[in-house]
């Protein structure tokens, strides 16, 4: 076995983990190099070098949110008082595609710039583990090198999981790794599952103009605020989606002109509908099957994700993972840029800093968009008790909303969930229009242990949603949310 | 009439026909994704059409994958990008679509 190149660090996934970790890396001298390589779906969708969230995540999801949300403003326009704006206009899926995708390309292109100028060589192959401390690489024609490097960093994410009860489904349903490169739009759609992927995709076609079906087995948002779930939920109803809850499909057929046949049961009587697209997000499993973990010695969850010590070390002395692949991580893109960056700060920057997963702020981007940091209601309760804590709330009405009548004047919810006993602000959960640009600020706050008396004692910008947070007097189960009046 | 350009494919490409032309090359860094290369590409042919002549336009598709190394030394702060090349050294760049600098360009590749 030939050696054609020796590092001091190399990592295996170039997404957001990866990425931040080689260049992190470099950045203090080290040699380093990146292999990132795109299994094609079984649609055969593939791209370039950025990872999930800038390819077939975050950044298409977020733009395509925003082409929906664009579409819906035009009611209040005419209401704000222009003239001609049109309603029934069509959206044209191509247009909207080709944009997110040129801009998707130029990021590939700026982080392959990236590496270039800070000196980590790029692999555009499939890696595998070789030895603990051997990578083999693999490119797109089956061509094989090997490097050796003192540290392995393991960033290869996840990709999303198929059912198993439906036969050859891979062939007949798309996921969220099609969903943004489909060359034609997707028509009558059947979105299967009730994760933020589900709600989103589902939220924003629906805001384009498709036919939007969600097919639900039991709870939506499984993890977070669930009456906040309960009132996204309510927002898409009221919007157009249709939800169908306690129901799994149990067969996929294609039609003859290539439409799918779901049928599916709920509470014991199947029912059938034909979509012209059946997109599948129950779940994403960890990247880690091929890496050749087990024979190396990695341990890994039956799961596939991979067992690490609060460094980032795996089982393996020298083989350190990352991001989506790891258990216990939140799935999210800058945790995992965080922790790459500290990866390397104590690898090759002297520092001894942590990654901190405390009040990590996040925000689902749904129609009606929810923003939260800490803890849910239903955590809270579970690991103080009710007795140990308050929840204020508020049900609020944007004041754009109000030029438009058809606004839904209780969307809108706010909860502060307080630890009685030091009156910090333990959970924050914003529900309503900007949630991200809103509750990112508040983060701070929480992590410097903010209470509600210095939340209260702050002074709301007005008019905006965001000082609702700053005023909040009704108390979960002695008050109503809803002000009375003006 | 549509003058002859040069389209950069492999490294020997851009060996010989930019840095070892005997006339002066003006380089056009451009990818298919990029809306302002797109806007540029007809000023630059236009301009090469009334050159007589006197310079050579050639263009570098980033996303070519044998030309990694030269897209990424010309073209990492950001594309279109474009280099007026002479006898192997370069003369001048501007990066964007400005139709002002291109003019100011191809009037100094023709006076070489």
């Amino acid at each position: 076995m030939q050696i054609s190149q020796e590092f001091d660090f190399f990592v295996i996934g170039g997404g957001s983990g990866g990425l931040a970790a080689a260049k992190q890396a470099a950045s203090y001298g080290a040699k380093v190099g990146l292999a990132d390589f795109v299994k094609p779906s079984p649609q055969g969708t593939k791209w370039g070098l950025g990872g999930t969230c800038v390819n077939v995540g975050c950044i298409p999801k977020k733009l395509m949110h925003f082409a929906a949300m664009a579409g819906e403003l035009r009611k209040d326009q005419i209401e704000a008082g222009w003239i001609d704006t049109d309603i029934q206009g069509k959206h044209d899926w191509n247009r909207m595609t080709e944009n997110v995708q040129n801009h998707i390309k130029k990021l590939n292109f700026s982080y392959k710039n990236q590496l270039n100028k800070k000196e980590v060589k790029y692999y555009n192959k499939l890696a595998e583990l070789e030895k603990s401390n051997i990578v083999k690489l693999i490119d797109k024609d089956g061509g094989i090198e090997f490097i050796k490097s003192k540290y392995i960093l393991i960033a290869v994410g996840g990709r999303p999981s198929y059912p198993e009860n439906i036969p050859e489904i891979e062939k007949k349903v798309i996921t969220s790794d099609d969903l943004f490169w489909l060359p034609n739009n997707p028509g009558k759609t059947l979105i299967v599952g009730a994760s933020y992927v589900a709600l989103e995709c589902g939220g924003f076609l629906n805001g384009l103009g498709y036919d939007t079906t969600i097919m639900v087995r039991s709870i939506l948002l499984r993890g977070f605020d669930q009456e906040i779930a309960g009132k996204i939920e309510d927002y898409m109803m009221e919007n157009g989606i249709k939800f169908i809850k306690e129901a799994i499909p149990i067969n996929i057929e294609l039609t003859e002109n290539n439409k799918r046949l779901v049928t599916w049961t709920q509470k014991g009587i199947q029912h059938s509908d034909i979509f012209d697209t059946v997109i599948i997000a129950t779940g994403r499993k960890s990247d880690t099957n091929k890496l050749n973990l087990e024979q190396i010695g990695v341990k890994t969850n039956k799961n596939g994700k991979i067992i690490c010590t609060i460094d980032d070390r795996t089982s393996i002395m020298n083989i350190y993972a990352i991001g989506d692949c790891v258990e216990g991580r939140p799935e999210l893109t800058p945790t995992a840029i965080k922790c790459g960056q500290l990866l390397a700060n104590r690898l090759f920057g002297g520092q001894k800093k942590m990654m901190c997963y405390q009040f990590v702020p996040t925000t689902i981007f749904t129609p009606l968009e929810y923003g939260c940091i800490g803890y849910s209601e239903e955590e809270a309760i579970n690991k103080f008790t009710q007795n140990e804590i308050i929840i204020y709330h508020s049900i609020f009405k944007p004041l754009e909303w109000n030029l438009l009548e058809s606004h839904y004047a209780q969307a809108c919810m706010i909860k502060l969930i307080v630890l009685v006993s030091t009156r910090r602000v333990i959970g924050l959960h914003y529900l309503g229009p900007n949630a991200g640009e809103i509750v990112q600020g508040y983060a701070i706050a929480m992590k410097l242990g903010a209470t509600k008396e210095q939340f209260d004692s702050t002074i709301g910008i007005h008019p905006t949603c965001s000082e609702e947070i700053l005023t909040l007097t009704a108390i979960k189960g002695i008050d109503n949310p809803q002000k009375e009046g003006c | 009439m549509q003058g002859h350009i040069l389209t950069i494919k492999t490294e020997n490409d851009w060996k010989q026909l930019v840095l070892q032309n005997q006339k002066p090359v003006i380089v056009d860094f451009y990818a298919d994704w990029c809306g302002p290369c797109k806007v540029l590409k007809p000023k630059l042919h236009n301009l090469h059409e009334q050159s007589q002549g006197k310079w050579e336009l050639a263009v570098v598709n980033v996303d070519i994958e044998e030309l990694q190394k030269i897209s990424s030394q010309y073209a990492s702060k950001g594309i279109p990008a474009v280099y007026l090349f002479h006898k192997g050294e370069k003369v001048s760049d501007f990066l964007g679509n400005n139709e002002a600098k291109a003019k100011e360009m191809a009037t100094k590749a023709a006076s070489l």
